[in-house]
């Protein structure tokens, strides 16, 4: 009787094994075999996220790409095997298991440690892609990372400043005031310290009663501002320097004016957006999604001629002003990017490519727009975009200067050290030089040294 | 024979990952993947971290504070409703409402816990106190109070359990012993002192235990409620480790520090059964003799 229990569970167990061992071969290789037609069937494995129209354009491309072949009198048929996104945790743990999708979604900030990681790999023949054709350097340098493309982009946007047009209003600004307000955050005449002051009075005047909101403390639309850059892409090292102390004293300004409030980093967007509905804040910094975000709470869609029409009587936007007279305002961007598997092979790549390709056709990328507020990412879709979203239309120019999150393996942890140094002025009222020493020995304890320069 | 699926199974989720996590801090293991050995050097890092007596002291604070109010507080109501109020509904309606806060998922009750304490004027607590008059502008609470509201939150959360417990222990002592108590003369508060509170000891040790335990490793609430913030004003060890593994991706030295946290609880839970002398109540008892 025991022996035969013994043998159920051995069995049991080795069954169990041969299932995992399967399991872990899945995305290995590419699947080769003829199906009923006698087409040779190649199978993608993607990575399914389904936020904004992504769900859409995982799919539609894939109807798309079958159709070409078919067109095209190739003797294959391309069968997109959809697997569940997951996050960066369990993407780490998948690949060791032998589970790297052919295609996943992520951040461009995550270029660094996926390729490290061994999960992703470099794609050259997006230079000359088809799709990006015309498309700007910003947005091909997005999608560059130690000498390779490493990806295609889905998505962007650019960081606009949203503010309260009933405000300035109130404070007597005309309205050919207000319209060219842009104009002149767009040549450096007006500057931070001059949007400071301005929320500051909208304050007093009991216009708004908070200055500014924030998407994130560590908003990079801030540091550029500034000028300080964390990042230099010749050694890729994260860097840091004293200019970091001018973000931190434009943080130490803004609690002393009143215009930063010690909550800034709890009211995100989305209970920014309420606010400023309720013309309760004078200026929220986010990104352009912001926009769908507004609708949203107005029960809207960003296509409705209502909310466009409410939006213009009520806000007003400029990209982050420059902190010096004369300074180029700044703009942020956390994109999201395609990437393509490490065990994706030769053979495979060229639907792959194609693939991805189609992803990015203009109506595609529009349904994408309309359904989570980002940019569309090359200049064919933002020809489609113009009749129907003007605000889109309008601030597309700021691609050209907007700047992402360096791809840098170790960007999280310096971050995390800057942010620290904010926490300090916000909740322990230090000052911009104690701040800047916390970052340092923050950052000097936790970024490896070889992979940090402190000038 | 019975007991080997249970036997796999624990070998499998508990043994191999303590077994892995010990081999993990003892090496370099980042989000690359590729591990070096590397002796004792994350070890030596956490003496070196300069935030580590700050999170250590929050950690202190943190399980005692939580470990006391939860005692107390499942004590009080256990008392209450099954002594001086014993077999009464609304002894009964109270424990259940004292459990319901232990049946909703840790992220609905941080939600519950960030609505009431919400920085802006449609906080709970703003509302009221604005409503009132006794704030003139909305409070950011959790900025300014992060480690009392994430015990607070604890406390609320852990004290249902301990009340049943307690609770089915005071409802085993036989009623003819506190009419034989009162018929000698004795008071409520000799009751308590002399025949409820002695016959806790075993179940106040198990609750001691495991809370703090529970307390010192546990993460999740913490992080949903503050992720350790502001600075490190509300992070404790084990959520250090977490941050460290798993949002920084040092997986060898987020390990470590679980391992630090690992020895604390050990530590703790061996002064814990020296305190409550532990060997005595393990002896058979003297009718047994």
């Amino acid at each position: 009787m025991n022996k035969k229990v013994v043998s159920a569970m051995c069995a049991i167990l080795a069954v169990s094994m041969l299932g995992m061992t399967a399991c872990g071969q899945d995305g290995d290789s590419t699947v080769d075999s003829k199906n009923q037609d006698g087409k040779k069937e190649i199978t993608i494995t993607v990575r399914k996220n389904e936020w904004g129209g992504r769900a859409y354009a995982f799919e539609e491309a894939a109807v798309r790409l079958n159709d070409e072949l078919e067109a095209n009198g190739e003797n294959v048929t391309v069968t997109i095997d959809f697997w569940p996104a997951i996050d960066d945790d369990e993407l780490v743990l998948q690949g060791q298991a032998g589970n790297i999708a052919d295609v996943t979604l992520n951040s461009s900030v995550d270029i660094g440690w996926e390729y490290d990681a061994g999960l992703i790999q470099p794609i050259d023949w997006v230079a000359d892609s088809e799709v990006f054709q015309g498309a700007s350097e910003s947005i091909m340098n997005i999608m560059y990372y130690d000498g390779h493309y490493m990806g295609v982009i889905q998505d962007m946007d650019a960081s606009p400043v949203f503010i309260s047009r009933k405000a300035l209003e109130g404070l007597g600004w005309s309205a050919e005031e207000i319209d060219g307000l842009r104009e002149k955050v767009d040549n450096g005449e007006f500057i931070m310290s001059d949007l400071m002051e301005t929320a500051q009075q909208a304050m007093e005047q009991g216009l708004a009663d908070i200055g500014f909101a924030v998407e994130d403390t560590r908003f990079e639309g801030w540091t550029m501002s500034a000028g300080y850059n964390n990042y230099n892409l010749e050694e890729n090292k994260l860097v840091v320097n004293e200019k970091a102390k001018d973000v931190y004293k434009f943080w130490e300004k803004g609690v002393e004016m009143g215009v930063i409030k010690e909550s800034i980093g709890e009211v995100d967007t989305d209970t920014a957006a309420p606010m400023m509905i309720n013309q309760e804040i004078f200026a929220t910094f986010a990104r352009s999604e912001f926009y769908r975000i507004l609708a949203d709470n107005m029960e809207m869609k960003i296509t409705d001629q209502e909310f466009q029409d409410w939006f213009d009587e009520n806000i007003v936007w400029t990209p982050v002003p420059a902190s010096e007279k004369g300074g180029q305002p700044s703009s942020y961007s956390n994109p999201a990017m395609l990437f393509v598997g490490s065990s994706v092979d030769e053979e495979k790549m060229p639907y792959v490519q194609r693939y991805l390709e189609l992803m990015l056709s203009p109506d595609i990328q529009v349904n994408h727009t309309v359904n989570s507020g980002k940019l569309p990412v090359t200049p064919a879709a933002m020809e489609e975009v113009v009749e129907t979203l003007p605000f889109y239309a309008d601030h597309y120019y700021m691609t050209e200067f907007t700047k992402v999150r360096p791809a840098h393996p170790d960007y999280a942890v310096l971050i995390e050290a800057y942010t620290l140094g904010v926490d300090a002025i916000l909740t322990k009222g230090q000052t911009a030089d104690e701040a800047y020493d916390l970052y340092v020995k923050d950052a000097k304890q936790n970024v490896p040294s070889d992979r940090i320069i402190f000038e | 024979m019975f007991i080997l699926p249970f036997a796999l199974l624990t070998l499998t989720f508990f043994i191999l990952p303590a077994i892995a996590t010990v081999w993990m801090s003892f090496t370099d293991l980042d989000v690359k993947m590729k591990p070096n050995f590397i002796g004792l050097e994350n070890y030596i890092r956490i003496f070196q971290d300069y935030s580590l007596g700050e999170i250590l002291q929050n950690t202190i604070v943190y399980a005692v504070a939580s470990l006391g109010f939860v005692l107390l507080l499942s004590l009080i109501i256990a008392i209450s409703t099954q002594y001086f109020m014993k077999g009464k509904t609304v002894a009964t309606g109270y424990r259940v409402l004292w459990l319901i806060p232990s049946l909703f998922p840790s992220v609905v009750f941080a939600i519950f816990w960030k609505y009431i304490f919400d920085p802006t004027e449609n906080g709970f607590l703003n509302k009221i106190g604005m409503h009132l008059g006794a704030v003139d502008e909305p409070v950011s609470w959790i900025t300014r109070y992060a480690m009392p509201i994430v015990i607070l939150g604890t406390v609320v959360g852990s004290v249902s359990s301990n009340v049943i417990l307690l609770s089915s222990s005071i409802n085993s002592i036989p009623e003819d012993l506190y009419k034989a108590a009162r018929v000698d003369g004795a008071g409520e508060k000799s009751i308590i002192l002399k025949i409820i509170l002695p016959t806790l000891r075993w179940p106040l040790m198990y609750i001691t235990i495991t809370t703090l335990i529970g307390f010192v490793s546990s993460y999740f609430f913490i992080m949903l409620l503050t992720d350790g913030g502001p600075m490190h004003d509300s992070t404790t060890l084990a959520l250090y480790s977490y941050q460290q593994a798993f949002q920084l991706k040092y997986y060898g030295y987020g390990a470590a520090i679980s391992m630090f946290v690992v020895v604390i609880a050990l530590a703790l839970t061996l002064v814990l059964l020296r305190l409550f002398d532990f060997d005595a109540l393990v002896q058979p008892s003297r009718i047994e003799e």
